[in-house]
């Protein structure tokens, strides 16, 4: 799926990228120091947003000093981009294309108070960005130390949550064991589908930072276990999320409908959604995604003879009308 | 000129609308794209051109007795991308599986704002 032609006729692998957040002295760039120091074979080229207080240090570091979100003239509001990222990548790109090899692959790392959204939207909005670059995944560095207060403050730190593929887990041997398990809950609420792990003064394999593929439409919706039995509630976040399973198939032109009315009315808010979908009129699953007002689908694999067609869509978004949706969704089913 | 280059040239001059001010122009980016990619297949030898002017005249004759009947419009490129589709099934490029699922997600959000 990363695999583009070119000119020539020869394949070639688009660009990935990645997208580190996180909220100030969260330690990304701690992380992304230790990350770059690895051995392990990659040319990275790194985009900061700002000049830290600690630098990175590689040898093809840009930086963008001025967030530039463009709207995109069509006419919705979370269609925006990133106008300075865009510069960046057209320049990276020229340069990767006159001396190729000079770098594998791409890691952002965005402002403590980016948003996240029109990082993400430049690399699907844009035809030409698109056809060079594809966006691995949203990486979010949370301080467990300060991660509660953060959250209930800055409703950046929650969208970035909200956003991310996967979690990291910074000074988590700052807080105690119960005070560690807490956080996690908050954010598995927040977010059931980006697994956490701890790191320790930026120290984590590289693994946990590219080739997630969070937004590759054929990568395994996984659900963090337990998080369906949750019911109690103990911050009233603003970033939430929600899952609605069936064993009945979907009526696909009642789905699609339901997507065409929500997107329309609830885009804004509509962080990230994803799903496996069994259709009475298919014997594949249909795998879907989406991100504000963008949205994919692709066929997935066959069910298999014995397999129960189980449909499993996650919602996650901003004051989202959870009653609503679950009603809606049903009302989709066969 | 080599051998490839004219046919490749010959090739685009005869699938390129002959008038510029119809509504043949590229309106979308998408109709651009679609345009491409039958361009490219033939020349990659996934049907002959005269296949595909033959899909692609029957489908504008479908369309144009629909809409004749008072049925719904299709514009030039809905028609080509119509026709593209079904040549693709029938060549086994694509099939009608991997067709209805990507049709998901451009019928909820638009042709323009389609992840892939």
């Amino acid at each position: 799926m990363t695999t583009t032609t070119n000119a020539t006729g020869t394949a070639s692998r688009k660009v990935p990228v990645t997208i580190l957040t996180g909220f100030l002295g969260a330690g990304k760039t701690t992380l992304l120091n230790r990350i770059l120091t690895e051995r392990h074979g990659e040319r990275i080229a790194v985009i900061e947003n700002e000049f830290g207080e600690e630098g990175v240090d590689n040898d093809l570091v840009l930086t963008s000093d001025a967030e530039q979100i463009i709207e995109m003239n069509n006419g919705c509001i979370c269609c925006n981009v990133r106008g300075d990222l865009l510069m960046i990548l057209g320049e990276l790109r020229e340069r990767r294309e006159a001396e190729p090899g000079s770098f594998d692959r791409i890691i952002i790392e965005t402002t403590g108070l980016a948003d996240p959204a029109p990082v993400a939207q430049t690399f699907f909005l844009d035809e030409d960005i698109a056809s060079y670059y594809t966006l691995d995944a949203i990486v979010t560095v949370v301080d467990a130390k300060h991660a509660n207060s953060q959250l209930d403050q800055f409703h950046e730190a929650q969208e970035q949550v909200g956003f991310a593929d996967r979690i990291l887990l910074s000074k988590s041997d700052l807080v105690s064991d119960p005070e560690r398990a807490d956080i996690k809950k908050r954010l598995v609420q927040m977010n059931p589908r980006a697994p956490i792990s701890q790191v320790n003064f930026g120290n984590t394999p590289i693994s946990d930072l590219i080739d997630i593929g969070g937004f590759s439409l054929q990568s395994v919706l996984e659900i963090e276990p337990g998080f369906l039995e949750e019911e109690e509630h103990e911050h009233d976040e603003s970033v939430h999320s929600f899952v609605f399973t069936s064993k009945r198939p979907f009526n696909e032109a009642r789905l699609q409908r339901f997507f065409r009315t929500a997107i329309a009315e609830y885009s804004a808010n509509m962080m990230r959604y994803k799903g496996i979908v069994a259709f009475d009129s298919l014997d594949h699953r249909v795998v879907f995604q989406g991100v504000h007002m963008m949205m994919g689908s692709e066929l997935g694999r066959p069910w298999l003879a014995d397999e129960p067609r189980v449909s499993k869509l996650v919602f996650i978004g901003r004051e989202l009308p959870k009653d609503h949706f679950m009603a809606q969704l049903e009302q989709c089913l066969v | 000129m080599s051998v490839q280059a004219a046919t490749e040239s010959s090739l685009l001059a005869k699938a390129l609308p002959s008038c510029v001010d119809s509504d043949q122009v590229f309106n979308e980016p998408w109709e651009a794209k679609a345009f491409a990619i039958i361009v490219n297949m033939a020349q990659d030898g996934h049907f002959t051109w005269g296949e595909w002017v033959e899909t692609f005249s029957k489908e504008v004759a479908v369309a144009t007795e629909i809409e004749a009947a008072g049925g719904q419009p299709k514009t030039y490129y809905e028609q080509w991308l119509d026709a593209a589709e079904k040549l693709m099934a029938s060549k086994g490029v694509v099939s009608k599986e991997q067709l209805a699922a990507k049709r998901f997600a451009i019928g909820a959000v638009g042709p323009t704002r389609v992840m892939t």
